[in-house]
């Protein structure tokens, strides 16, 4: 029981870095239905930023902070370059590509930092602390804490903002959001960058609680990001949280039971089983294509 | 005698009431004008009509045949096929492979005749073609065959849209604003089209319109919407004259 | 006013000759060529046009982004290595096989993503891709995990077995024509119109009677058929397989080369093979970085491609006024 519960904990760290990725993905899906591949090459870079910053010896929060805000440039310029001026074309296109600026992206990782898995140092102490008897790691109780604040300052961000409002409403009707004066372009760039800046906080997360930095490393949290945010609903801020730790614990449950090798499978049969049985996600609404 | 019936069809999205208990049926050979302001469930009913939306409440009988949860392609299979407010067109094709596509109902699909290329799939993919040049040289765009839609000018591509629709070869034709941005003139010239189709075709028409003089002299009956409701029914030049309509519809322009 | 690239070409019956030429001119290469390096590089290129024709059905066609392809090209290859070596299969039949098994399953998989929203089938298709890779990883018994399967036998039926690089050349060159005449039999009918339809407007492609669901499902069933069949031939020819070879990356690069070459172009797809393995593989030894930036470079050419010619170099659309020049002063005229 006691182990279950140590177990639990690391479900909800992981599960709440997730939900960090799977905030970039789920933001722009909901204002552009767009899946924007790129967005998991964008935080396997800032990763890599990060793990360079603090080789040069910048002190550490110093360090994670930059490579959050490289991370939100990086997507500003990926909407830039490779979105925006393919925004209005037929769906699949804007998706490619996305994706090969994604392809140029690791390509370039690869040439700067090479193939190599690299380890990443723990800025968060990992040590036993017990509560109630049960012994929980320090890192996951930390990485679960800094989610949750940045899940909540974001939500505050988008739901309570001038901001937030003027992205609602280009997510309900772009064209007419235009109309009445709200700054489309800015809106979408912000969404990007914003989604940039979590992403990568959670990269560096997810590099720290598995000690490993590598190329594959944005395109393997493609797929769980998006476990996670179909699971709670797209677009949906909480519901991405939510989605997020239920994947983790999931995940969690199918190491202790089937074994670690299986880990990524989840993921997969989440995506499926939503589609199948409640496309719209747990708390979610869908909005229909207009004919 | 009633070919199609639609009773007490109700939608709404998200809170707003697009259409609010509407009853409609035509008769067979029959054409029908539906006016009404803008956001008054026009498209929304053809949307219904067409599949494309599912309804709250009501059903639709089509000769009898309950099809309200048939989906878009088998009403299409049943003979209704339907022009869209916005355009639809096939962007990556040419005009003339756009209304070849229009006969897709048509052509045999069987997956291994298409493989071996049977006598009977070439003389159908010959035969399609020519349906198709026909109905396109029946719209005025013969000589436009292998234009992309992008390479033709607006009044065109809804010309296009109506060659292909013809191509479905519809017993019922359900047309969305089919001379929307056009001037008198233009519109003339569509509806004489239509109402040349109508003819040679044997046609039952549904037909959305905001120009009500052009509709008046070209519909058997008009319904006039308004707010998600059946307004007014009844013979154009009763309901031209209607005092309903004119204060919500025609208000201070036409009549 | 006809097709891009495509018009450059001349009238359909010079067409139909250039093709056929160009068929002869690769079914002797193997008696002009200096030796077996070349020749596994034509071969390589002409089984890697499999795979894309597989991968352009589904994007280029159909018009869904399917990112998963090498896992259905594995799947092909197994079931096909195993099927002759364990259980003594002759090679048509477990080619067959290696088709059906992976068209079947991608069918499968592609139904719940379907119904919904065809964007989903590319991070399904991704996932599955990497728990492919973890199951042909892990399952020792049956795939010999990374150890990969040696002593593939060779292609070959009724007794006879395409053991010299010419023979497989040859064979592989007859499947190849064998797939490119169905497959444009297939596209140039209602069937690939349909598909288009979908990519281009799936609401009115269902107006006009399409069962856009059952079209859908249709061609990521022929397109992962394709890319089995395509792996048994793969296995067969490099005589070993490992999960290795199937990893998402190679997915990726499958997608770029239908692009890249051209969405629903059969030229095009054999243009992107050509660009994107033909020319790194020759030049392996001499310039080894251009296999590793490959993904980049394409990359950046995907970008400017949906920027500029969204169809890909080859894929059809209007004639950008540059090639309409061209055109007009090539001797024969170009198409009408
Ligand atoms: N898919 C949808 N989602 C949300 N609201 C919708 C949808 N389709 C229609 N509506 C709403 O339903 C109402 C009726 O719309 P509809 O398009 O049927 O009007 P209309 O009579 O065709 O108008 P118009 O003359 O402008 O074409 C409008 O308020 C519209 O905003
Ligand atoms: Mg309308």
């Amino acid at each position: 029981m006691v182990y279950y519960l140590e177990q639990l904990s690391n479900g909800l760290a992981i599960g709440s870095i997730y939900a960090l990725i799977a905030l970039g993905y789920s933001l722009v899906y909901s204002i552009l239905n767009l899946i924007n591949f790129a967005h998991g090459y964008v935080i396997m870079v800032g990763a890599f930023v990060a793990l360079q910053l603090l080789a040069l010896g910048v002190h550490p929060a110093l360090a994670v902070l930059l490579a959050c805000c490289s991370g939100a440039l990086i997507a500003m310029l990926v909407e830039r370059i490779a979105y925006r001026p393919v925004r209005h074309a037929n769906r699949v296109i804007p998706m490619i590509s996305a994706l090969g600026a994604g392809l140029v992206l690791s390509a370039a990782a690869q040439l700067i930092w090479g193939p190599e898995v690299r380890s990443f140092p723990q800025l968060i102490p990992r040590f036993p602390v017990e509560i109630g008897g049960i012994n929980l790691s320090s890192q996951s109780l930390v990485i679960l804490a800094i989610s949750v604040v940045l899940v909540v300052a974001s939500s505050w961000f988008l739901h309570r903002t001038r901001f937030g409002l003027a992205a609602q409403c280009v997510r309900q009707d772009m064209v007419a959001a235009q109309l009445m004066g709200i700054p489309v372009n800015t809106v979408i760039v912000a969404i990007y960058a914003l989604g940039g800046f979590l992403g990568v906080a959670g990269s560096i997360l997810f590099a720290m609680y598995f000690n490993a930095v590598f190329i594959q490393m944005g395109l393997l949290a493609t797929t769980k990001a998006w476990a996670a945010a179909m699971l709670g609903g797209i677009g949906s801020f909480q519901g991405a949280f939510w989605g997020g730790i239920l994947l983790g614990l999931a995940e969690t449950l199918a190491v202790i039971t089937v074994g670690s090798a299986y880990r990524d499978g989840v993921s997969m049969a989440i995506i499926v089983g939503v589609l199948l049985l409640r496309p719209a996600g747990l708390f979610g609404t869908t909005i229909k294509e207009r004919s | 005698m009633t070919l199609l019936s639609c009773e007490g069809i109700s939608k709404s999205f998200l809170g707003v009431k697009a259409l609010v208990d509407v009853s409609i049926s035509v008769v067979e050979g029959e054409t029908l004008g539906i006016i009404g302001p803008n956001g008054s469930g026009k498209t929304t009913f053809f949307n219904i009509l067409s599949g494309l939306e599912r309804a709250d409440a009501g059903r639709i009988l089509l000769k009898g045949r309950d099809i309200t949860r048939t989906p878009p392609h088998r009403i299409s299979a049943q003979g209704i096929v339907r022009t869209f407010q916005n355009l639809r067109l096939f962007g990556g094709m040419t005009a003339l492979d756009n209304v070849i596509c229009g006969g897709h109902k048509e052509a045999p699909t069987g997956f291994l005749g298409q493989i071996a290329q049977t006598a009977r799939v070439r003389r159908a993919e010959a035969e399609g073609r020519e349906h198709a040049r026909a109905c396109l040289a029946d719209v005025g765009l013969g000589a436009y065959e292998n234009a992309f839609t992008t390479q033709l000018s607006y009044g065109q591509t809804k010309r296009l849209e109506l060659a292909r629709a013809l191509n479905g070869r519809p017993r019922i034709l359900l047309l969305d604003e089919p001379t929307a941005g056009m001037n008198d003139v233009q519109a003339g010239e569509i509806l004489e089209l239509v109402a040349a189709m109508r003819q040679r075709h044997a046609l039952t028409l549904i037909v959305i319109e905001h120009n009500v003089p052009v509709l008046a002299r070209f519909a058997d009956r008009i319904v006039v919407m308004d707010a998600g409701q059946k307004l007014v029914e009844g013979l154009p030049g009763d309901v031209v004259r209607d005092a309903r309509v004119i204060e919500a519809y025609l208000g201070t322009g036409a009549a | 006013m006809t097709q891009t690239l495509a018009s450059l070409a001349p009238a359909p019956r010079l067409r139909g000759l250039a093709v056929l030429l160009f068929v002869l001119a690769l079914a002797v290469l193997p008696l002009v060529l200096p030796g077996r390096f070349w020749l596994h590089i034509v071969s390589l290129t002409m089984i890697y046009t499999i795979f894309v024709l597989g991968q352009n059905i589904v994007t280029g066609w159909a018009g869904m982004l399917t990112l998963g392809q090498a896992a259905f090209v594995g799947m092909g290859a197994y079931t096909s290595v195993i099927l002759t070596m364990q259980y003594g299969v002759p090679w048509p039949l477990a080619a067959l096989a290696a088709g059906a098994v992976a068209g079947i399953t991608g069918a499968l998989l592609s139904i719940p993503c379907l119904r919904v929203k065809a964007d989903f089938l590319s991070l399904v298709t991704i996932a599955f891709n990497q728990i492919f890779f973890v199951v042909a990883n892990n399952w020792m018994d049956l795939t010999r995990g990374p150890m990969g399967i040696p002593g593939v036998p060779a292609m070959g039926a009724f007794g006879w077995q395409a053991t010299t690089a010419t023979q497989q050349f040859w064979l592989i060159l007859a499947v190849v024509i064998l797939l490119f005449v169905i497959v444009g039999r297939l596209t140039r009918g209602p069937i690939g119109r349909a598909w288009k339809m979908i990519r281009d407007d799936e609401i009115a492609a269902g107006t006009i009677g399409v069962n856009v669901t059952g079209y859908k499902v249709l061609a990521f069933g022929v397109g992962c058929f394709l890319c089995g069949l395509g792996g048994s031939i793969y296995g067969h020819y490099m005589r070993f397989i490992s999960p290795d070879m199937f990893k998402l990356e190679e997915s990726l690069l499958l997608m770029q080369m239908a692009i890249l070459g051209g969405l629903a172009s059969m030229p095009g797809t054999a243009l992107g093979v050509f660009l994107m393995i033909a020319i790194p593989e020759a030049l392996r030894s001499q310039e080894p970085w251009l296999i590793t930036a490959r993904p980049g470079i394409a990359g950046a050419m995907l970008v400017l491609l949906m920027i500029f010619r969204p169809n890909g170099l080859l894929g059809l659309g209007e004639t950008p006024p540059v090639l309409r020049k061209l055109r007009a002063a090539l001797p024969w005229g170009g198409a009408k």
